[in-house]
């Protein structure tokens, strides 16, 4: 019942694909749910390496900040849902790409 | 009385006011004036009850085993070094004896209540309120951290707060409430940079230990972890270490007696007091002249061991406290509203206990709080039915004649009064007993003796040109033509308060009127624990009977001058008044000696006027910089125009790319230099 | 358990791709939950276990939640599958192959964290002691043998002892300062889903007009 550290490098090359997988939907999904989803998939990948590292170093303080990162990824579902709803009761248009207000 | 009887009880007496206020204050408008009247006041005497056994487990003990520390619980615990807060509570005699006062007094004034809310349609907050007023204070007299008794010093101004503007709608009283809490907070802050102080001072020092007598010192398993929590006997036990005089105690302790000054409306954070009359009169009776006020008085009598290393500190207190008890006493000799003259009557009877507390005479301080509160919550008491009487009046120039229409109202007032003045009733006890103190101690003694019976002469004065004014003499309005009596609910609790003021001071200082009394009994032991320094001494007897003999006579003096003028009124003051030197007394009597004015003008408007003036030379200098800062980063952007497209994920792209670039680079790097 | 890593591994980087390629948003959601799912049980493996019931809490209970529920209030139609050669997806794509190839060779080479750090009472790190309690004596000559170790010392006292050691000793002020984060998350999200008086839903004055306000806030 133990892990051989062989393991370790693969571990950190799933939370790698992981976390640019997420980055790459970032980029391609229009939809900002979606949007959404991917950037909780990059935090945790991040969450992944570092319970990881913890776990490796033998040392708390990976999941300590795992820990923090969870309470931050739930504070920005909160605020980004709640910015959707608000784009959404105005009458636009559930598009990433709509939303250009920036340029002017 | 063992740590965990002493916590059970602790807790039963907080437990109580505190669902009386959430039983009020959630379900009570749903079910009703019957229900709030029921739960209010039940739950007052219960706590009442709880404190009763209390003092007979007190007064049970065996001596040297009547102080109780408990732990309730440990709050904060942050490690060795760091802070850490138990929830203790002590139980000695000078807690219980505040308990008596606070739930016993507290009681009759909520039974009082019952009447005096009768018609007010917020009677569930009101009791609300009042209910978390007692847990508040229960909590702040227990309390043997000093964490939690800044939590209960800040909730007793927040529910001092709540009560001074419960009538929210009258602006008058949302203003006095916002005045009260301002200057409540300038004491929170004192008490709390004190803590502080403390705290940084002694959470490293060895912590010491005295035993109580035949038992194993509990503190002492502590000091091996060198946990400091801010517990009260910790400190006194530790407050040597402070140096004895040095600049850093006197700090500590005038941040502490400042804090005691604005709770107890001691100069110069006085001004708060009169207008907190705005409240409902059961309010002032039990917040604003027996309980509340008299907290900075407890505040100074708990810190004795530290009060006591601090000469220069309790010097200043001394003076402070006689100081405003001769400033209100002329203050309150030309106040024309019946409650305001109580009220500058209770800043001058506070200041005296003070000084008490000031010169070392804590027992006398202590003395002089429990008859005070029974014959000023006698006064408000009675005064309130008079002005339930003249239908909500409260300029005693509309009333006079009141004793033939409310008998028995007037003679509770006049036997108060006299308590008041010190002659024959609980007044002549304690304030004769703390002067005498005066005599022999304190800054430059009997300097302020002497201005001590100056405040004598005042008082009987102020006292009996209210009496006179309001209850004798002709009606002079019809509102007191047709006053009556008020209701059994609202005069039970007045006569039981006039036969405590009458009797209390001949019970306690049986058979001699001046001298050791039982509370000085009672109570020495707490202020001669081991590890406090020297008390006061008692001036001899001889000394005593002189004292005692020479300010009842001013009392009389200022008594019969009174008659004279507002009763007899064969007396024109108007005559002696009118000559050059004099002739600024009674404006400045008047105008409460000019003190919101100055403050005003010192405080307030220097503050506007320096915001109107940074607006002034802010606007222009601020806004050049901000603009020519914006203009350049407009300039700059402009330049970037180009490749802002304005779509999200375009911007994300960059970004990743970067990020991308950047890790590798990083990796690279640290493969190379492996 | 080695086994069990990878294939757990294995199926969350499958179902990651589910999240990002899914043309319908709930397909999504629901690989999503699966992810977060897989990735609770691998902290579980590796001895997280109370990160494992936060994470299933949190993420697979309230947040998924929030997302499913916010799915079906707004009702977002399905979107085209990105063309084959767009540019943000070949840079995407770039992007994972460069990131993953770098981290795995540098983790394969140790590149990734100084091996002297886990031998006992060593600092490393510009000073820095890793692990609350250094491996002891013999274990010394294998470093990495504590790797998820079910009695690594980390877990020693307990994980959620050790954590709460952790979060309301060394990090109590990060840890109040999350909750400071969460009232204002909340306080936003009230502020931002409250009724306004903009008129009805799908109005287009009021859409020009919040172009307007935002043209002019821009100026």
């Amino acid at each position: 019942m133990t892990l051989s550290q062989a393991m370790f490098p693969w571990l950190l090359l799933t939370a790698a694909f992981l976390f640019t997988l997420g980055a790459l939907g970032v980029l391609i999904r229009r939809n900002p749910l979606v949007v959404f989803m991917c950037i909780e998939l990059m935090l945790n990948a991040v969450n992944l390496a570092l319970v990881g590292y913890s776990s490796y170093l033998n040392s708390e303080e990976g999941q300590v900040f795992a820990f923090m990162v969870i309470v931050v990824a739930a504070a920005e579902v909160v605020v980004g849902l709640g910015l959707l709803t608000r784009v959404f009761s105005i009458g636009r248009e559930l598009d990433v790409d709509d939303l250009d207000e920036l340029k002017q | 009385m063992s740590p965990s009887t002493a916590a059970l009880l602790a807790g039963l007496v907080l437990l109580f006011p505190l669902a009386g206020s959430a039983l009020c204050g959630l379900i009570g408008p749903v079910l009703g004036r019957r229900f709030v009247n029921l739960a209010g006041t039940l739950s007052i005497g219960a706590a009442f009850a709880v404190t009763l056994v209390i003092f007979a487990q007190v007064l049970g003990a065996a001596s040297g085993h009547q102080s109780t520390t408990a732990t309730l619980w440990n709050w904060l615990d942050l490690g060795p070094g760091n802070l850490n807060v138990s929830v203790d509570v002590t139980i000695d005699q000078l807690s219980v004896l505040m308990l008596l006062v606070i739930t016993g007094v507290g009681l009759l004034i909520h039974v009082y209540s019952v009447g005096y809310m009768e018609h007010d349609p917020g009677v569930a907050r009101f009791f609300s309120y009042m209910n978390f007023f007692i847990f508040s204070m229960v909590l702040l007299v227990l309390a043997a951290n000093m964490i939690i008794l800044i939590i209960g010093w800040a909730a007793v101004a927040l529910s001092s707060y709540l009560l001074i503007g419960f009538w929210y709608e009258r602006e008058s009283a949302v203003l006095a409430a916002r005045k009260a809490m301002i200057t409540q907070v300038i004491g929170d802050v004192a008490l709390v940079i004190a803590a502080i102080l403390i705290f940084v001072n002694l959470k490293s020092v060895p912590q010491i230990c005295i035993p109580p007598p035949g038992e194993v010192c509990a503190l002492q398993l502590q000091s091996s972890q060198h946990l400091f929590t801010l517990s009260l006997p910790q400190i006194f036990a530790n407050a040597s270490s402070l140096g004895a005089g040095s600049a850093l105690i006197t700090l500590i302790c005038i941040l502490l007696a400042v804090g005691a000054f604005a709770k107890s409306a001691q100069f110069p954070l006085h001004t708060w007091l009169p207008d907190a009359m705005e409240g409902p009169t059961p309010v002032s009776a039990l917040i604003h002249a027996a309980t509340m006020v008299t907290a900075g008085v407890y505040l100074i009598a708990r810190f004795h061991p530290l009060f006591d290393l601090a000469p220069i500190a309790s010097g200043m207190v001394a003076c402070v406290g006689m100081g405003t008890a001769v400033m209100a006493g002329f203050i309150a000799l030309s106040q024309v509203d019946i409650k305001r003259v109580i009220a500058y009557s209770t800043m001058s009877q506070i200041g005296l206990m003070i000084f008490a507390v000031g010169i070392g005479a804590y027992a006398a301080g202590m003395y002089q709080f429990l008859l005070h509160a029974f014959f000023k919550a006698l006064l408000f008491l009675a005064a309130g039915n008079v002005i339930h009487a003249v239908h909500d009046e409260q300029d005693i120039r509309e009333m006079g004649g009141l004793d033939s229409r409310m008998r028995v109202t007037a003679w509770c007032f006049l036997v108060g009064s006299l308590a008041l003045a010190g002659f024959l009733f609980a007044g002549m006890f304690s304030k004769e007993d703390l002067l005498g103190f005066g005599l022999i101690n304190g800054p430059g003694a009997p300097a302020l003796y002497i201005v001590g019976i100056v405040v004598n002469v005042l008082t009987g004065l102020y006292a009996f040109r209210l009496y006179g004014t309001a209850f004798r003499g002709e009606p002079r309005s019809d509102a007191a033509r047709n006053a009556h009596e008020s209701k059994a609910v609202m005069l039970w609790p007045v006569v039981i308060l006039a036969g405590l003021s009458a009797l209390a001071g001949w019970i306690l200082q049986w058979p001699i009127a001046f001298g050791p009394h039982l509370i000085d009994a009672f109570l020495n032991p707490v202020f001669t624990s081991p590890g406090s320094g020297p008390i006061a001494k008692a001036p001899s007897l001889g000394l005593g009977v002189i004292g005692f003999v020479i300010g009842v006579t001013c009392s009389l003096i200022g008594i019969a001058i009174a008659l004279r003028i507002w009763v007899r009124r064969d007396l024109d003051p108007s005559r002696v008044l009118a000559r050059p030197g004099l002739r600024l007394l009674p404006r400045l009597s008047f105008n409460k000696l000019y003190f919101d004015e100055i403050y005003d003008a010192l405080l307030v408007r220097p503050t506007r006027a320096l915001a109107r003036g940074l607006r002034r030379v802010g606007d222009p200098v601020m806004d050049s910089w901000i603009k020519g800062v914006s203009g350049v980063a407009t300039d700059f952007s402009s330049a970037f125009r180009t490749i802002q497209t304005g779509l999200i994920r375009d911007y994300a792209s960059y970004m990743v790319l970067f990020v991308v670039i950047f890790t590798v680079a990083v990796m690279l790097a640290a493969g190379l230099a492996k | 358990m080695n086994v069990l890593l990878a294939i757990l591994l294995i199926l969350a980087a499958i179902s990651a791709l589910g999240v990002v390629f899914s043309s319908q948003t709930i397909y999504s959601a629901l690989s999503l939950v699966l992810t977060v799912g897989l990735l609770a049980v691998v902290f579980l493996v590796l001895n997280a276990q109370f990160l494992f019931v936060v994470q299933l809490i949190v993420y697979a209970g309230a947040v998924m939640v929030l997302f499913v529920f916010i799915i079906a209030l707004l009702d977002p139609a399905a979107e085209d599958r990105p063309r084959f050669l767009d540019l943000r997806l070949i840079l995407g794509v770039l992007a994972v192959a460069a990131l993953c190839t770098a981290v795995f060779v540098a983790a394969r080479n140790d590149v990734t964290y100084d091996t002297s750090c886990t031998t006992q009472a060593v600092t490393c790190m510009h000073g820095y002691t890793v692990g609350s309690l250094a491996a002891t004596g013999d274990q010394a000559a294998d470093p990495f043998h504590t790797f998820g170790f079910p009695e690594n010392a980390v877990n020693r006292a307990g994980n959620v002892q050790t954590l709460a050691n952790q979060l309301f000793h060394t990090y109590v002020l990060p840890f109040e300062i999350t909750s400071l984060l969460l009232l204002v998350a909340a306080v936003g999200a009230v502020y931002l889903t409250r009724r306004v008086a903009v008129g009805p839903r799908r109005d287009p004055q009021a859409e020009q007009r919040w172009r307007d306000d935002l043209v002019e806030g821009a100026e």
